[in-house]
Formats: structure tokens, C-alpha cells, sequence
């Protein structure tokens, strides 16, 4: 593909497309705008940006504009709306609807169709939310990079070149471009946190049990974990607060009340809370102009109220060698079947990385699992008294596509290994993470930064992304 | 026998004369052979010096496990739950 010039630009307030989730939320409960008008907004910006990025999969136009103005009738009736009621939203192709097709980003699963419909898509329907379509991934969501063999790799919008992330691909891409305004990520070892990162997206891993993974494609048992991709906090929140709770059909799931999302996306107020950096293993590997844009961020913290404290982390390379051995047994197990019989229908990516586990011991997995409490309560005497902890996403911005295609470069494999070192340890401790963007590193490409909590701790995180974004708004700039 | 073995009521092991690594290629073939996927050329190398760095440093960490039951995963929550049923 030619490389194409983009620039960012003060995003004009006349297409409804460039409103937030919750913004748009509220216009269309107020009769300020319609929801037939945001679904054509989007479908406009798809056909902008579609070509550029190959978020989707699949595009429901006309069932998504029927439904809208469904909404639209409802409001003149004067029904009870929903939350989301008439907001345009698509999925990564992960999250079964029943009589849909559902890839999961997989030429094995090319022309399967669900027969139950995900928790998680039941609860935004239940709001009002609208589904645009089927959004890219990476094969059965198992790769960093966003490269998808079977369907064209995703591309994101803040340069074309560059990879948007994985696994969430298409959902960065997606809301990036703002073509929807939020979409459903999966976050197993960074997927939802990494490509927010690279595409100035608000993603929020959450506690493991917080989300009901119920009817969404599993990939390891003991690190799935489900949750929102936005361009803004409050929008991020509102998700997860009707998104979050327990839920008879995953036993996995919580009974921990649920917490004010919003309101503390709202707040506003961070004076006198605590941030700790953990510098050792976090920053051991941060390219110069990252660890820049991160600075800066703490700077902005700083301002706020927010006392800023140095820690020791846990041996986090050894957190980091115990999530890979659990991924691997795991995924390795759900998938030897397919991989005894069908091997040739996976993408190299893909293949590669499921064989691992294959090589593993049951011991080295039970191990694997026995240690995970010891290092969690590890890593939260780390903590101290703070309330949350502050740390890169990754080591740089989005490299780019060629770079890390594994097929055209033996040398991207070890790239696309160091890619999520910094995402995977907290999957492993199951610990509620937010990635927020800080900025754009060196005025081109977007840089985040991940807050960490205790566990069921999402309200604490939302507090302090919501007033970061108050003070850096990077919302406001759109790519073009 | 050495006296701290004796005291302890061990058998002292005959340590290996070399360190072995942690995924030994042909234990991978062998591994793969008896999941009956195939393994193709160069792969075991490959998941040798992948997965066998990463399992090398998560067995310095899990020899020191203790034989006790594991603390749950998230032990911080447990240990109110105890303290909220002992206030009852």
C-alpha cells in the first residue's frame, strides 16, 4: 500500500461522528440529534476510512439504519431509552451473536455461525446500543501485531504503515477512525491496552472475573479478560458499568458489587491520591522519546495533586515467563485439535505461537497456576499505600507494518515478542488495568500510559484517567 | 551420606554433570509426536530458545513454591472476607 500523508487536525464539531460515546448518548436522549444521523455519520466515515484501515469484517448497514430509526420513533413515542440507545458501536469478531457468522479472525472459523449471543453483546443491546458490523482481529486473537493472513491486516489510522496493535485490531482502528464510537476488545496479554496505545484509544483491561466472558471466544481460561475501547474515560466507563457483573452463565464472574464508573470518570478531583512508578522492568527498555511523552504525563499529574512515588516491583520478568507458560498450555490445549487436524488452515503467526504450549509439562502449567496468588499479593505490598500504579504500555509508538510481518522478516519475530512484555505481567496477576492516552511522541504518533489497580479497583482507575483527559484532552485531535 | 542428608532423612540426588536446558529440541519432537501434531523442521529449535528461555526463568521462581495450598488469587480480598465474617 501507498504510503499515505496524515495529519492530525482540531476535530470539526459538525459531524456527529466526532462527538464522545456519552455525548452522543445524551443528544440522541435529548432529541439533539438522531440516531438515523449518527449511524449515517459513521456509515460516512466508513466509507472514508474502510478502505485505509480494513477494520471490518463485515458492515451491517442497513439492519444498524433500520434500528436507528427504530430509536429515533421510541424517542418521539417518548419510551424509556436505554443508556446507549441508538449509539452506532461494532465488535471485535470474537463476541457471538446467535445466527451470525463469527470468524474469530480464522479461516477455520470462516463460516461458522454462534447459536448463543456473548453476555457482553446482550447487556449493550439491552441499553440500545446499535452493532455496525464484525470488526477485524487477529487470528483467534493471538497475536500482537494486528496482521491478519485470512483477512488483510488492520492498518491504523494515525499512519497507515504502522500496525494498529493486537489483538484488538479492528476495534482501534475502528474507533481511532471514528467510525463507531466505542467497540468490545478482549485483553489476554495486552490486547485491549496495546492497541489503544498505538491508536491514542481509551482500553480497559478489568479485573479478571469483572466481565462476563460468557459466549465470547476463550483463549486462555485463566487470563481472558473483556473490556471497552473508547476515545475518551467517561465513555470508556459508561461501558464498563453496564458491561461489569456477575453473570449464571460464566461461573468465572464476580459477585463484587459494582462501582461508580462515571462518576468517577467525573470526578475530576485527584489531589492528595498516590501514583507509583515502578521504573525497574517498566521503563528498563522505553525508547527516549517515550519516555518523554510519559514524563510529561507525570508532570501533568503532578499538577493535579497527585503525590508521585517510586517503587520496587516484584521480580517481573519471572511474572512475565509465568504468564507465557500458563498462555501456552492453555491455548495449546484448545487448540490441539484443530492443530492435529487441521494445521494447514492457521496463519504462520498463529501456528507458531499455539505450538508452544504443546512442549509444555502439566507441571510447569500447575506450577504456573500455584504461584499466581503469591505473586499477586507480591506485587500489591509493592504498591504500598498508593492508589494506583503508573507504567508505560509498550516500549515505543506503533512500528510498522513490514517490520513486524513474520512472514517477510525472520528478525520481526523477536519484535513481535518484547511487544506486550509490559502488558502480560498484569494479565497474569489479574489485576484491573486502564490505558490512557498521554499524547503524541514527537507531534506524529500516539503514546499512552497504563494505570494499574487493585483488584475490582476499575472506579479508582477511571478517576485518574478522567482527570488527565480534562487536563490533556487528546480526544480533541483526530487523524485525517 | 552427608550429615545434613542424614539429619534430614534425604537421600542426596546425584546433581547432573552439565545444566540441562529447559526444552531440550528432541524432548519438544517428542512431546509433539505424542500430541500427534505435526512439528515442522527448525520448529523445535525455535520453541527451545522461545519458550525455553521464558520456562528456564519461571523455574528459578517456581522451585522455591512451598507445599502448601496456593493463597487464591486475589488474597488482599480473601483476607477481608475473613476479617468482615470475624467482626460478625
Amino acid at each position: 500500500m501507498k504510503k499515505k500523508a496524515v495529519t492530525k487536525t482540531k476535530a470539526p464539531a459538525a459531524d456527529p461522528a466526532l462527538m464522545g460515546l456519552a455525548e452522543a448518548a445524551r443528544a440522541v436522549a435529548q432529541g439533539k440529534v438522531t440516531s438515523q444521523a449518527l449511524t449515517e455519520a459513521c456509515l460516512a466515515r466508513i466509507a472514508k476510512w474502510q478502505p485505509r484501515v480494513n477494520a471490518f469484517l463485515q458492515i451491517e448497514a442497513d439492519a444498524a439504519l433500520k434500528a436507528a430509526k427504530a430509536v429515533d420513533r421510541a424517542r418521539k413515542r417518548g419510551a424509556a431509552l436505554g443508556r446507549l440507545a441508538g449509539v452506532p458501536l461494532a465488535h471485535k469478531d470474537m463476541f457471538y451473536r446467535a445466527g451470525k457468522q463469527s470468524s474469530c479472525g480464522s479461516a477455520i472459523r470462516r463460516h461458522w455461525k454462534a447459536t448463543e449471543t456473548a453476555t457482553a453483546l446482550q447487556r449493550l443491546d439491552a441499553e440500545g446500543a446499535l452493532d455496525l458490523g464484525r470488526l477485524n482481529m487477529a487470528e483467534f486473537a493471538f497475536n500482537p501485531t494486528g496482521h491478519n493472513v485470512h483477512y488483510g491486516h488492520a492498518r491504523n489510522p494515525w499512519n497507515t504503515d504502522r500496525i494498529t496493535g493486537g489483538s484488538s485490531s479492528g476495534s482501534a482502528a475502528a474507533v481511532a477512525a471514528r467510525m463507531v464510537f466505542g467497540a468490545l476488545g478482549s485483553d489476554t496479554g495486552g490486547s485491549v491496552r496495546q492497541p489503544s496505545h498505538y491508536c491514542a484509544l481509551v482500553g480497559m483491561k478489568p479485573t479478571w472475573g469483572r466481565v462476563s466472558r460468557a459466549h465470547a471466544m476463550p483463549l486462555s481460561y485463566s487470563l481472558d479478560t473483556i473490556g471497552p475501547m473508547t476515545r475518551r474515560v467517561e465513555d470508556n466507563a459508561l461501558l464498563m458499568e453496564i458491561l461489569a457483573g456477575a453473570d449464571p452463565l460464566d461461573p468465572t464472574s464476580s459477585r463484587e458489587p459494582v462501582g461508580q464508573y462515571v462518576a468517577a470518570a467525573k470526578s475530576g478531583n485527584v489531589r492528595g491520591l498516590k501514583l507509583a512508578v515502578p521504573r525497574r522492568y517498566f521503563w528498563d527498555k522505553l525508547n527516549k522519546p517515550s519516555a518523554e511523552c510519559l514524563e510529561a504525563a507525570l508532570k501533568t499529574f503532578s499538577k493535579l495533586g497527585v503525590k508521585i512515588v517510586e517503587i520496587a516491583p516484584p521480580d517481573m520478568e519471572a511474572i512475565a515467563a509465568a504468564c507465557m507458560v500458563m498462555v501456552s498450555a492453555e491455548t495449546a490445549a484448545l487448540h490441539a485439535p484443530w492443530m492435529r487436524t487441521r494445521p494447514h488452515l492457521y496463519g504462520d503467526l498463529a501456528r507458531m505461537r499455539l505450538e508452544n504450549g504443546l512442549a509444555l509439562s502439566a507441571v510447569d502449567y500447575i506450577d504456573s497456576q500455584r504461584w499466581r496468588g503469591e505473586a499477586i499479593a507480591a506485587f500489591l505490598t509493592s504498591m504500598g499505600d498508593a492508589d494506583a500504579v503508573f507504567a508505560p504500555v509498550a516500549d515505543r509508538t506503533a512500528p510498522g507494518i513490514d517490520e513486524t510481518d513474520t512472514a517477510g522478516r525472520p528478525q520481526a519475530g523477536k519484535i513481535v515478542a518484547t511487544l506486550t512484555r509490559l502488558n502480560r505481567p498484569i494479565n497474569y496477576l489479574g489485576l484491573p488495568s486502564l490505558a490512557v492516552p498521554a499524547g503524541f511522541v514527537r507531534g506524529k504518533m500516539p503514546c499512552g500510559f497504563q494505570l494499574i489497580g487493585r483488584p475490582f479497583a476499575e472506579a479508582m482507575l477511571y478517576r485518574f484517567g478522567g482527570a488527565y483527559e480534562a487536563a490533556q484532552p487528546v480526544y480533541q485531535i483526530a487523524p485525517v | 551420606m552427608k550429615k545434613s542428608a542424614k539429619k534430614a532423612n534425604v537421600t542426596p540426588l546425584t546433581p547432573p554433570a552439565k545444566a540441562v536446558a529447559a526444552l531440550p529440541p528432541p524432548l519438544i519432537a517428542g512431546m509433539f509426536a505424542e500430541a500427534g501434531v505435526l512439528l515442522r523442521p527448525g520448529r523445535a529449535d525455535t520453541i527451545a530458545a522461545t519458550l525455553g528461555t521464558a520456562l528456564a526463568k519461571f523455574r528459578e521462581q517456581s522451585v522455591r513454591l512451598p507445599l502448601e495450598r496456593e493463597p487464591g488469587l486475589f488474597p488482599v480480598l480473601v483476607a477481608e472476607a475473613k476479617k468482615k465474617a470475624k467482626r460478625k
